[in-house]
């Protein structure tokens, strides 16, 4: 049976794994600062956090529940490689405002009348995630006669747990404990409450001098950017379509947006009961609405794009390229040149190494 | 992975004058590890002195013996076969019955050292008549028994492995970044021909000149030099050198992968060139 990689941990990388199974408008982003509000509310709505930091073989047991809700989606990790990909499904699968697709829809189904242990060996079982999983590999362009190299102490292997809201509550879902976390109740927002179990860790690991790294899982900003565009035209559309009502004369500007929205929306809508005055503000706001829409819908565009060449290029094996850059620099005599410099440097280094 | 093993034990010095060796008080630590560059490095620290090194080497699995002598308390004898060296070391755990313990973990790890194609060769210990009388002493011990034949070595594996510290310790160490200098990269972005003669080996979305210099200055780029350099310093260079069609036969002149590398992408070129 074909293994599980290890895939880079990057948040285009998982964006496009999301997509890749079969989610619909969500994506993940990195965080830098917790504390920072403005970040935090243009991420919105955040479904959870996925906090990644150093492994060591020493882990650490944390007080778990063992009787739980059974509707929150708890398993654990047996699949080697996995955790990344598990982190981010413990978070999808706990999430009702989430279009998780058929592959996952069909995965929950199955695996919720299971025990954790057992939850995370069908994972393994699913093939449509294990492809796309697996499809982040970096390339092994050479065949060794040797065992696959194994993480050891002293490797970069990290380790993913999610933070999720469910139920007025506040999880860690970390598939090497033996049940959910509980961290607290919320009322409103249940992201003060994840924030200071996040930030004790990160003061924990910063202690350590642990590498670590924060990730939201959040709706896809295309998605609602889009989806504030198609709001505000229905608002557009309705403010004209009273202001028009009302007798109001509508510039050539108006007319034409009215005429451009009504071809595009063919739902009848009630006419709004609002003054002239409040229309018009109403147009206004949903313009700067739509505008700032657009403007975020070309940066979102242009990072997607971004993801796509990354991506592009982690699935992609350079040695044939390299083999070729270099076979062309010995073709224009460059090469021999390229190495005695190279040496040169490498003695100079050397001589003034050993003359400290 | 790195195996590693820390004996607490003192030394003993062998005394010009007197011709004796002599145990020494200073409290010390034999470590022993078996790197991942298969090299098993013997060091003893000194303890007493700041754990100051004062003693570094290298040993190999067949050529190492090490035991305790008969009739000595907590004496034990590190032997290296194929030089005639003796150490002596005196135990300073505090438990008596952990010495063997650590003398079996030591030898796991000695035995750990990959060396294929084994030849058996019997040991012999030759004897030196101007041995210090302690060391004489335990060799009349040793000449009564019947020796074994000691573990088998691939004498062309022994001298790869001296290659590879030798050429270690003298850090010729050069990567392929090294020879593809930012300058060269820089004047390869700018360059039309290494542009048409590159493309088609760039990802396949991605096969026009914008996406050309992006691709050289991406980390996906210099992850795979890395990854190829590593893999021609490793110990399967010659399969490297062979999966990617070149002349492998360099690697016994050049010890070094990279510049091997080099040295037959030169010989493919102008053979290619000859052919025209």
């Amino acid at each position: 049976m074909q293994e599980w990689c290890t895939i880079e941990s990057d948040p285009g990388v998982f964006t496009e794994l999301i997509n890749a199974i079969g989610v619909q408008g969500v994506q993940v982003e990195e965080i830098y600062d917790l504390n920072d509000e403005q970040q935090i509310a243009q991420m919105q709505p955040i479904y959870g956090f996925i906090f990644l930091f150093r492994w060591t073989s020493k882990g650490e047991k944390r007080e778990c529940l063992k009787i739980y809700d059974q509707d929150l989606f708890f398993a654990n990790q047996v699949i080697q490689n996995a955790c990344a990909t598990q982190a981010i499904i413990s978070i999808l699968l706990n999430c009702p405002q989430i279009e998780i697709g058929e592959a996952l829809k069909n995965y929950k189904e199955f695996a919720i009348a299971l025990d954790p242990k057992e939850r995370g060996n069908c994972l393994g079982a699913v093939d449509v995630i294990k492809t796309a999983h697996n499809s982040f590999a970096r390339p092994e362009p050479f065949i060794f006669s040797n065992d696959k190299k194994k993480a050891k102490e002293g490797d970069d292997v990290f380790h993913f747990v999610s933070y999720i809201p469910f139920k007025g509550k506040v999880y860690e879902l970390d598939g090497l404990q033996e049940g959910p976390i509980l961290i607290g109740e919320y009322q409103d927002d249940w992201i003060v409450r994840a924030k200071e179990a996040i930030l004790n860790r990160i003061q924990h690991y910063q202690e350590k001098e642990t590498a670590f790294t924060l990730l939201a899982v959040n709706q896809c900003r295309r998605f609602k950017a889009n989806k504030i565009i198609e709001q505000s035209q229905n608002e557009i559309f309705l403010s004209l379509k009273t202001l028009q009502f009302m007798g109001v004369d509508l510039t050539e500007e108006q007319k034409q947006l009215l005429l451009q929205i009504s071809n595009q929306q063919n739902i009848e809508q009630e006419l709004l009961q609002e003054s002239q005055e409040e229309l018009l503000n109403r147009l206004n706001l949903a313009k700067n609405r739509i505008q700032e829409a657009q403007i975020t819908l070309n940066e979102e565009n242009a990072k997607f794009q971004k993801y796509k060449e990354e991506n592009s290029r982690r699935k992609h094996n350079y040695i044939p390229f390299i083999l070729e850059l270099f076979k062309m620099a010995q073709r224009k005599g460059q090469l021999e040149g390229l190495l005695e410099k190279a040496q040169q440097k490498q003695q100079q280094k050397l001589q003034q190494q050993t003359k400290k | 992975m790195n195996q590693e093993v820390n004996i607490p034990c003192g030394r003993y010095e062998f005394n010009q004058e007197t011709r004796k060796v002599v145990m020494q008080k200073d409290k010390g630590l034999l470590n022993l590890i078996l790197n991942d560059e298969n090299e098993l490095w013997l060091k003893w620290y000194n303890l007493d002195q700041n754990r100051r090194l004062d003693f570094e080497r290298v040993i190999f699995k067949g050529t190492t013996i090490f035991e305790k002598v008969k009739g000595q308390h907590r004496v034990y004898l590190l032997k290296i076969t194929d030089e005639d060296s003796k150490y002596f070391f005196w135990m300073q755990n505090e438990d008596v019955n952990q010495d063997e313990m650590y003398i079996d973990k030591f030898k796991a790890i000695v035995d750990s050292q990959i060396i294929d194609n084994l030849i058996e060769f019997e040991a012999q210990i030759p004897l030196n008549q101007q041995q210090p009388e302690f060391v004489a002493n335990q060799n009349r011990q040793f000449e009564n028994q019947q020796l074994q034949p000691l573990i088998n070595i691939n004498q062309q594996q022994l001298l790869e492995l001296f290659q590879q510290q030798l050429y270690r310790h003298t850090k010729q160490d050069l990567s392929l970044s090294d020879i593809l200098t930012s300058e060269f990269l820089f004047s390869v972005i700018q360059d039309q021909d290494y542009f048409e003669a590159l493309k088609e080996y760039l990802p396949i979305d991605q096969q026009n000149i914008q996406y050309f210099k992006d691709n050289l200055i991406s980390p996906q780029f210099q992850q795979a030099l890395d990854q190829l350099c590593l893999a021609l310093k490793g110990r399967e260079r010659s399969s490297v050198l062979q999966q990617l069609e070149l002349d492998n036969s360099i690697l016994e002149k050049e010890y070094d992968g990279v510049i091997a590398f080099i040295q037959a992408i030169i010989k493919l070129v102008k053979e290619e060139n000859k052919n025209i």
